[in-house]
């Protein structure tokens, strides 16, 4: 088993190894062993060979630059929401997500590689426009994060490519409203959640983003609905809700599960998005610091 | 007696558990042990047509009921003989035992594991997978013609009359789901052979039931068994009778295998296959007269008890004696049912069918309240059993009941009457309060005539006295207790106290650690042997004290009509549970958790404290969050991370309040507390769920899922919360 297990000294190794023998990076394992445990004294049942990555430094550095946040993929969570440049929306989310053993070990680069529509992290990368770096041994390039994951545990990664780093714009947003519904309080997986921000010019929505996840195969955000709502003011988005909140309903798939019901997961996404359209966007509100980002409060 | 007994010390085994240093089983490596896996059905009900089995490695075994010896007996002797130890032809639940293999590597176990589950060609039949499918006998009976584990009726008074004559009659009906155990060390033996007896190893709450099923099976002498009871890891009751299934198995394969063989389940494996807590249907008709008053009450209990029997009988009677909670009515018709599904079989659970019934009763009476339009406080004090009052089963309430005085602290302390009219109906807060009582001790003549428990005090050479008993730490605090409790007697520090043999061959039997009995029954069997000790610890040598069961002469049991009294004594409590329910996601957050509670006499503060909070909270698991759901025979949650239990963000801290109220045969005063403190809670939190919606909850667990459809209605005031449209949109495509 030993040999399978590959120990790279530098990313060119690792995408090396990826190349030649379809190794699976591994990180933190909190998904991919434990998907793929055996019983106790048992090792995991992976069939393809497994390249250690979380060691590499170029892989788990987290940076900023004027206009962006560059997240390597193997970077843990934890030390993603230490960043002082971290999107707020961001590290709320990160403080929701599993628990703090695992968000010390658990990278983001893992988390879009499984493609779970579940992903907390992803819910939210997707409505911050993040963008995904992959690499290969001769080249690199960078995708839409949405053009990356295509379906429960299935992405458009190359059998040669790994995951490199993540990337985000800065310096935008205004506002922010993230909401995920789990099990229960702490060290929870998603029933669904939602993920929204974005910026006023004046007292009209310059921009937004809004991802709804498990709700659907994959994350669900809409060019489309968003388009419309660019340039609306107050009044427009009172108009246009019952059609957004439609809009929405009409893109969202949800299945009943282990965790929740298609029936509630709808009537919550919808519960959601009047939240997000009557009382988030904050119209009303200007100057007032405190409604800027938000997480619904429990009740 | 003055109650200094109750001041907290110090647990005996808290340092070591806390560092991480007692050593469970699993940290324990026998020589030359060998492993060992369950082999198990993959249909919830059909036959075997054949097994193909597969060919074995060398040093691998595969053991099965052919294996069983001459002389013993396939079957997992528990109260009743028809749970096989390993299917035979008949497979009656998904994961039910048909071998064991046992071998030297747990990866080429597992491997062959897979192999010979996949081998084995089954000719399916359908199953009947939740209470009304085996009331309605789909797919033909399980068990005998009717599916009826058990079939009981009680009652007082004159029921039939009074209800015919009844001027109004309100009906309600209530479910409650299943619970899983989650003790944290999963279930583990360890068999093998010394001094050419079988012994067993193994993480249990009740040594001597393990003994007597794995000599049933082999059949042999009791005392030909050695069972040791090893740091248990929490118990639940799910370790009171299934390592009985585990250790019979192995002790089949110690047969023919001379070399200890190690038995863990994994816990996707004990989450998904050992026993659980049984659902329940209860249905009421409440019998008023002209002036309000309730005159009768008629009960129809229905308990799901899964594939085989196991304590199904006792659980129902102990539900069936909780149906009407507190409340003194004169005519009352209980009618009990157990009935068999092809379901993992459902088994002994932290209040062992009380809960089930008093959510039931409480849930009833609020809802009787709402509907007579009077405060249900009000009403349930109406009904208050008193000293003297007579039970359901015609028995005698004989102790003082303190009632009264502990709803009114858990009024003041919890603000209730001020929240209640100040949250109104359905504005997503509410307050819910629940009174109950739970009987310490087996039921009916359980104590008497069936364990005749029997303790030991020796006095060593060295001075010390030594508890001899069965029963055993599985986290409640005995260990700490029972050193208390004979170390007041004797005047001497309880770390002074030995208490540490749990061999079944050195120990008298004294009865199983469960059903609040531990403190109450054999904590006064070592009072008593205590005060013949005393003044004779300076005695030279060694010699031993012993201490028989006596009951008590004003009890009375009639087993066959089930009257007389169930229980020798009550603990009782007051549960105050308030709530917030999130209008957008259905989430309920507990703002609040009062609790009071007459368990006669705390031994131990802080043991008391341990179990009021996690009774509360392991409660408000069941009643909001923990689901197993079943699909086609599995429940869909078999992982720790889709079955739920709380963690300590979910819930506030519970405030407790005890009253002091000595009981004449429990030691220094005491009763049992282990379960009182889990029965009140869901009722409470149901009721203040109820509150917040201005709707009736009609069963648990409370998910979001299930309040989102309560608040979907279209006359609740929480619907204005919401949002105004509705979902109607389906989007056009199937769920995948």
């Amino acid at each position: 088993m030993s040999r399978d297990w590959i120990h790279p000294r530098s990313l060119q190794e690792a995408l090396a190894v990826r190349a030649e023998r379809g190794a699976v990076p591994l990180s933190g394992a909190t998904d991919l062993l434990v998907r793929h445990r055996g019983v106790a004294g048992t090792l995991p049942s992976l069939n393809a060979p497994i390249v250690w990555i979380g060691h590499l430094q170029e892989l788990t550095a987290v940076t900023a630059d004027e206009d962006e946040l560059r997240i390597g993929a193997a970077a843990v969570y934890t030390d993603i929401a230490a960043h002082p440049r971290t999107p707020a929306i961001l590290r709320q989310t990160i403080a929701e997500l599993a628990a703090p053993a695992i968000r010390n070990v658990a990278t983001v680069g893992g988390n879009i590689g499984n493609a779970s529509p579940a992903a907390d992290a992803v819910c939210t990368l997707y409505a911050l426009d993040a963008e995904v770096e992959l690499a290969s041994v001769t080249a690199s390039r960078r995708v839409p994060i949405a053009e990356v994951i295509t379906g429960p545990g299935q992405t458009t990664i190359g059998d040669d490519e790994l995951i490199t780093a993540v990337y985000l714009p800065l310096g935008q947003d205004e506002f922010w409203f993230y909401r995920k519904v789990g099990t229960r309080r702490a060290n929870a997986l998603s029933k669904l959640a939602l993920a929204a921000r974005g910026r006023l010019d004046g007292r009209r929505l310059a921009d937004i983003g809004v991802a709804l996840g498990a709700v659907a195969p994959t994350v669900v955000r809409s060019g489309e609905l968003e388009h419309r709502m660019r340039g609306a003011a107050a009044d427009d988005i009172a108009v246009m809700r019952d059609e957004l909140i439609a809009g929405y309903l009409a893109l969202v798939n949800p299945i009943d599960d282990q965790r929740s019901t298609r029936r509630y997961r709808l009537r919550v996404t919808e519960n959601l998005l009047s939240e997000l359209f009557d009382r988030r966007l904050p119209f009303s509100l200007e100057g007032s610091a405190e409604h800027r980002g938000s997480r619904s409060p429990r009740r | 007696m003055d109650n200094a007994i109750s001041r907290e010390v110090e647990r005996v085994d808290a340092r070591a558990k806390a560092r991480g240093e007692t050593p469970y089983l699993a940290d324990r490596i026998f020589e030359n042990r060998l492993y060992a896996r369950v082999v198990r059905a993959r249909v919830p009900r059909g036959t075997i047509v054949n097994r193909n089995t597969p060919s074995l490695p060398p040093e691998y075994h595969y053991i099965t009921a052919a294996d069983v010896p001459a002389g013993g007996k396939n079957c997992v002797r528990m109260i009743k003989d028809d749970w096989p130890v390993f299917a035979e032809t008949e497979i009656r639940y998904y994961g039910e035992p048909i071998g064991l293999l046992v071998g030297p590597d747990r990866q080429g176990l597992a491997e062959l594991l897979e192999q010979f589950e996949a081998a084995v060609e089954y000719r399916k039949r359908e199953a009947a997978v939740n209470l009304e499918e085996g009331l309605r006998l789909k797919g033909g009976p399980i068990h005998g013609e009717d599916n009826l584990f058990a079939d009981l009726h009680t009652s007082k008074g004159d029921p039939e009359r009074t209800l015919a004559e009844a001027a109004r009659i309100i009906e309600r009906e209530f479910h409650t789901g299943h619970q899983e155990h989650v003790y944290i060390e999963p279930q583990a033996l360890v068999g093998t052979r010394e001094d050419g007896k079988v012994t067993i190893y193994i993480s249990t709450q009740c040594p001597f039931y393990v003994r007597k099923a794995v000599a049933t099976t082999l059949g042999v002498a009791a005392e030909d068994v050695v069972i040791v009871q090893t740091p248990t890891g929490g118990g639940f009751g799910g370790k009171e009778h299934y390592p009985d299934v585990l250790a019979t198995a192995v002790a089949v394969a110690l047969t023919k295998i001379n070399r200890p063989i190690e038995l863990i389940l994994d816990r996707m494996e004990d989450l998904e296959f050992t026993s659980k807590r049984h659902p329940s249907r209860v249905r009421y008709r409440v019998g008023l007269d002209e002036s309000d008053n309730i005159v009768a009450l008629d009960v129809d209990m229905v308990l799901e008890a899964g594939a085989y029997e196991s304590s199904s009988r006792v659980v129902l009677q102990r539900g069936m004696f909780s149906s009407n909670s507190v409340y003194e009515f004169p005519n009352v018709r209980v009618h009990g049912r157990a009935v068999a599904t092809n379901n993992v079989p459902a088994d002994a659970f932290r209040g062992f069918g009380a809960p089930q019934g008093l959510f039931a009763a409480e849930m009833l009476m609020s809802q009787v309240a709402r509907e007579l339009g009077v405060e249900d406080v009000e009403l349930k004090q109406r009904y208050l059993l008193r000293q003297g009052s007579t039970t359901l089963t015609n028995g005698r309430i004989h102790e003082e009941v303190k009632l009264p005085e502990m709803l009114n602290h858990i009024l003041n302390e919890s603000g209730y009457r001020r929240k209640r009219s100040e949250y109104g109906a359905g504005n997503g807060r509410g307050i819910g309060i629940s009174l109950f009582k739970h009987g310490s001790a087996f039921t009916g003549n359980g104590e008497p005539e069936i364990i005749k428990a029997r303790v030991r005090i020796r006095k060593r050479a060295d001075g010390r006295p030594e508890l001899l008993v069965a029963n055993v730490e599985i986290g409640q605090g005995v260990l700490t207790t029972f050193r208390k409790i004979v170390a007041r007697v004797l005047d001497i520090p309880y770390t002074e106290v030995v208490y540490s043999n749990h061999n079944t061959a050195q120990v008298p039997d004294s009865g199983p650690t469960c059903a609040s009995r531990s403190v109450a029954i054999v904590g006064y069997l070592l009072q008593q042997a205590a005060e013949k000790l005393k003044g004779r610890l300076q005695e030279p040598g060694e010699f031993e004290v012993e201490q028989v069961y006596e009951h008590p002469a004003h009890l009375h049991w009639d087993a066959e009509t089930l009257t007389g009294d169930a229980y020798p004594a009550y603990s009782w409590g007051v549960n105050c549970v308030e709530v917030e329910v999130d209008p957008l996601t259905y989430e309920v957050t507990v703002t609040g958790v009062w609790t009071a509670y007459d368990i006669g006499r705390a031994i131990d503060e802080g043991v008391v404290r341990g179990q009021i909070v996690g009774g509360a909270i392991q409660a408000l698991g069941y009643a909001g969050l923990e689901k197993l759901q079943n699909s086609e025979g599995r429940f869909l949650q078999h992982t720790m991370a889709d079955y739920c239990i709380p963690t300590s963000l979910d819930f506030p801290s519970v405030r407790y309040t005890l009253f002091d109220n000595p009981y004449q045969y429990g030691p220094f005063g005491a009763k049992g507390a282990g379960e009182v403190v889990f029965d009140g809670i869901a009722p409470a939190f149901g009721a203040a769920v109820q509150q917040a919606l201005d709707r009736e909850v009609a069963h648990i667990p409370l998910t979001p899922e299930y309040l989102s459809e309560l608040a979907d209605g279209t006359d609740s005031a929480f619907h204005a919360q919401r949002p105004a449209r509705t979902a109607d949109a389906e989007p056009a495509t199937t769920t995948p």
